[in-house]
């Protein structure tokens, strides 16, 4: 594991949205900290499609002190959504100390993960939070026009909050991997909260840090092609509908199940840590809102 | 807000999934259209028994999670005593029992249904903010014709006919934007105000455009000429010779050099070859010549001149040197590899007199542009294009401001002498503006400058608006020597939104 150097995963499963990954990768390659590594991870990309990634990325890695890029082509044919499984092997190939995650169409501040790696040391956390912004963006050939942007829209900004619902989006957070549970993966059956599924996980288990979370470290673009983040309309919304609530399902029985460690115990606000306690347990503990009916 | 506002109650059901699915598709990051692309880089999803499969897996989850909210409903928590006195009557009379009971519920059902004008649907809807009676009644000219007060007008008739309350909540957008409320078939605005704005939805799409949004097909094509017409996607290559200039101050050599290494390669990529043009001259202590690499042109410091007074040194000598074009950037930034190549093929399609500047990256100021023709009402000097052609016909910025506005000045002379200000997204100029420390100057220059501009432009009011912020001497300092412009030039200028200078877009 190499010290200081953070590996950036990023995952990108469309080859027609290059030009979106041009712009994430240009936020990194603005980044104060350094050394940096990129882990493109895409999926079932043809030779084609993998040229045109190339095309897009060369000019930006060839600029001064830009970091490296490692692509990994996911070619397994299965699961068919592989965002989960992009992630993993993300993970499977990150050999530096700090980590983070970037989808292909959010961008980081230049000074993100040098803040977040400082508050990972100072506090001797296992994942520090920063807060992230949110754009409205029209797209129209490749260009973007933002209509509007709010700062932090998720509520939320302690851990207990984050054991309730989630406000951390998947950029807004590295990990410090020397404190990280070994063996630590995304689950691969979700195909919705992957990445809260994997946070509840992390954060039961080790310090948590939040103080940056009023600091804006980065946007989400909240496209309004649809290409993002709403259900998708039709026939298709009662199939994804059936898996948000696979998804929430899984969730909450995550919760049931996920012990806490006592020094997460105490810093989400219990003075006495008790043993075996779940995160629901702590949430009920808490006077947090209840779970769903079964 | 009580939990009966909705007013289709059955749909709010499949709604209160939707808008979970949404806050969290929103936060699960970006790749969620994996799951719903079709079939390219799927594999067995195109065989007709394994999608039927997955529509029947999808379906029977579909009718659990619909059995699921059935059992934990109110409503049938409360019959559950009905059920079990049906349950006990002799089996002969469990029929009859069972269709009078349906016809008990359709009477009570009709009697209970909440309309839409009770009074605490039209408290939430009034104290919104999001209705406007004067402009529903302008736009909808049929509402005045009715003789209906316009609030019920929009509750009773409005809500079905896809109206917008007002000019902050847009009917149609919010459902096409959201899927999931259209097919939930729930009031949208409604919902906006019970779980949209807590979800991180938007009301509209705030599209601050100078025109109305494409409507048809043909409308979209038309647009989309106009932009690639105006980007220079279509014209012949640029003909620019590209010069790019840096102000410094006390800029490190390791920064200094790594600007200057993403410009050589901008305006390699622009086709200036290995001659290219660069231009640094450092306002505070004067740059060592050895640490620049070989071909820049370091011009001898003036000391602290200010941007504007720096930035005309250096394009004296670009355009002196035979440079047509000069792009002025800040040294606290970073060209993107395309964005000189961008910036020139704009310039030129606006016939070489335009002032164009890339788009700040990845946080952008917040004033208005026009996405199809990209004019916007002033160009920021963070990284600027200007022709040679502008320069020699209203000279560079005014030397006056020290700091800050002079970009303002310069943007509004333009388009005064005629020439389009014009911002270009496809050049990305990465500036470092985001987690600054604070610094009490910043602030000071900024209303120094701003107080300047103003009285150049004739407002008085923003003026000493400006001045109330400011020592009394350096109010003074921002005063003096001020040349203002004709009294025909003045329209142009925009106090309205503050230090914007322009209508923001958030």
């Amino acid at each position: 594991m190499q010290d200081d150097q953070l590996d950036v995963v990023m995952r990108l499963h469309d080859a027609s949205r290059t030009a979106e990954l041009g712009r994430a990768v240009f936020s990194l390659v603005g980044q104060d900290h350094r050394p940096l590594r990129i882990l493109l991870c895409v999926q079932r990309f043809t030779p084609a499609m993998m040229a045109g990634v190339e095309d897009t990325l060369a000019p930006l890695l060839a600029m001064s002190g830009a970091p490296t890029l490692a692509v990994v082509n996911h070619t397994d044919p299965l699961p068919r959504d592989a965002r989960a499984a992009l992630l993993n092997r993300g993970l499977a190939a990150a050999s530096g100390r700090y980590l983070a995650f970037l989808d292909y169409d959010d961008t980081v501040y230049p000074e993100a993960y040098a803040l977040l790696v400082a508050r990972l040391r100072a506090a001797g956390a296992a994942i520090a939070f920063g807060g992230i912004a949110q754009k409205q963006t029209e797209f129209e050939d490749d260009l973007p026009f933002v209509l509007a942007k709010r700062l932090r829209p998720w509520q939320g900004r302690t851990i207990a909050d984050l054991f309730e619902e989630n406000f951390c989006p998947l950029h807004s957070f590295v990990l410090d991997r020397m404190r990280l549970p070994p063996a630590l993966r995304f689950e691969e059956t979700l195909t919705r909260l992957e990445d809260y599924d994997f946070l509840l996980r992390v954060c039961a288990a080790c310090r948590a840090d939040f103080s940056l979370i009023d600091t804006i470290v980065g946007d989400y673009y909240m496209k309004t092609d649809g290409s993002n983040s709403t259900p998708m309309g039709g026939e298709t919304s009662d199939a994804n509908i059936a898996a948000w609530h696979r998804a929430r399902t899984t969730l909450e029985a995550r919760r049931r199940t996920t012990l806490v460690a006592p020094e997460v115990q105490r810093a989400a606000g219990l003075p006495a840590p008790v043993p075996g306690l779940t995160i629901r347990g702590l949430l009920d503990r808490l006077g947090r809102r209840a779970a769903p009916a079964a | 807000m009580p939990d009966d506002l909705n007013l289709l109650p059955v749909r709010e059901r499949t709604d209160a999934w939707s808008s979970d699915a949404t806050r969290f598709e929103s936060l699960g990051g970006a790749g969620v259209a994996v799951a719903c692309e079709e079939p390219p880089l799927a594999t067995g999803c195109g065989q007709p028994d394994a999608r039927g499969r997955a529509d029947l897996i999808a379906e029977l989850e579909r009718l659990r999670s619909e059995r699921e909210l059935i059992l934990r409903s109110t409503t049938w928590r409360i019959a559950v005593g009905l059920r079990n006195l049906g349950l006990s009557l002799p089996s002969g009379l469990r029929r009859p029992a069972r269709a009078a009971a349906r016809l008990g519920w359709a009477l009570l059902d009709r009697t209970l249904a909440v309309p839409a004008t009770t009074w605490w649907v039209r408290r939430a809807v009034a104290r919104s903010g999001l209705f406007d009676a004067a402009w529903y009644v302008e736009t909808y000219s049929d509402v005045a014709d009715s003789g209906i007060e316009p609030l019920r007008h929009f509750l009773t008739h409005g809500t079905a006919d896809r109206r917008s309350p007002g000019p902050r909540f847009d009917t149609n957008w919010y459902l096409a934007a959201y899927p999931d409320i259209a097919a939930a078939g729930i009031n949208p605005l409604l919902h906006y105000l019970r779980h949209g704005e807590a979800e991180g939805r938007f009301a509209c799409a705030i599209r601050p455009s100078l025109r109305p949004r494409a409507a048809t097909p043909e409308e979209r094509a038309a647009r989309r000429r106009e932009r690639r017409r105006h980007l220079g996607l279509d014209g012949p290559a640029p003909a620019f010779d590209i010069a790019v200039g840096l102000v410094t101050y006390d800029t490190s050599p390791e920064d200094l050099h790594r600007v200057l290494a993403a410009a050589r390669g901008a305006l390699r990529r622009a086709g200036a070859g290995e001659a290219a043009r660069l231009y640094v001259i450092d306002n505070g202590a004067p740059s060592r010549a050895d640490t620049l690499a070989p071909g820049v042109v370091l011009l001898p410091t003036r000391g602290n001149v200010g941007f504007g007074a720096g930035h005309n040194a250096l394009m004296r000598a670009a355009f002196a040197d035979g440079a047509t074009l000069y792009v002025a950037i800040n040294p606290d930034g970073l060209l993107h590899p395309d964005a000189l190549a961008a910036l020139a093929r704009m310039t030129q399609a606006a016939g070489g007199g335009a002032l164009v500047e890339a788009l700040q990256f990845p946080e952008e100021h917040p004033k208005l542009y026009d996405p199809d023709t990209f004019d916007t009402p002033w160009a920021s000097g963070a990284c600027l294009a200007i022709p040679r052609q502008v320069y020699e016909t209203i000279g560079g910025f005014d030397e006056g401001f020290f700091l800050y506005c002079e970009d303002v000045d310069l943007s509004w002379r333009a388009r005064a002498a005629g020439f389009a200000v014009k911002l270009c997204p496809a050049a990305l100029f990465l500036h470092r503006t985001t987690n600054r420390a604070p610094d009490p100057r910043r602030r000071e220059w900024m209303n120094g400058a701003a107080r300047r501009l103003a009285l150049k432009w004739g407002n008085e009011a923003f003026a000493a608006r400006c001045a109330r912020a400011l020592p009394r001497r350096v109010a003074a300092a921002a005063a003096r020597d001020v040349a203002p412009v004709p009294q025909a030039q003045r329209a142009i200028a925009d106090f309205s939104n503050l230090f914007h200078f322009a209508p923001a877009r958030w």
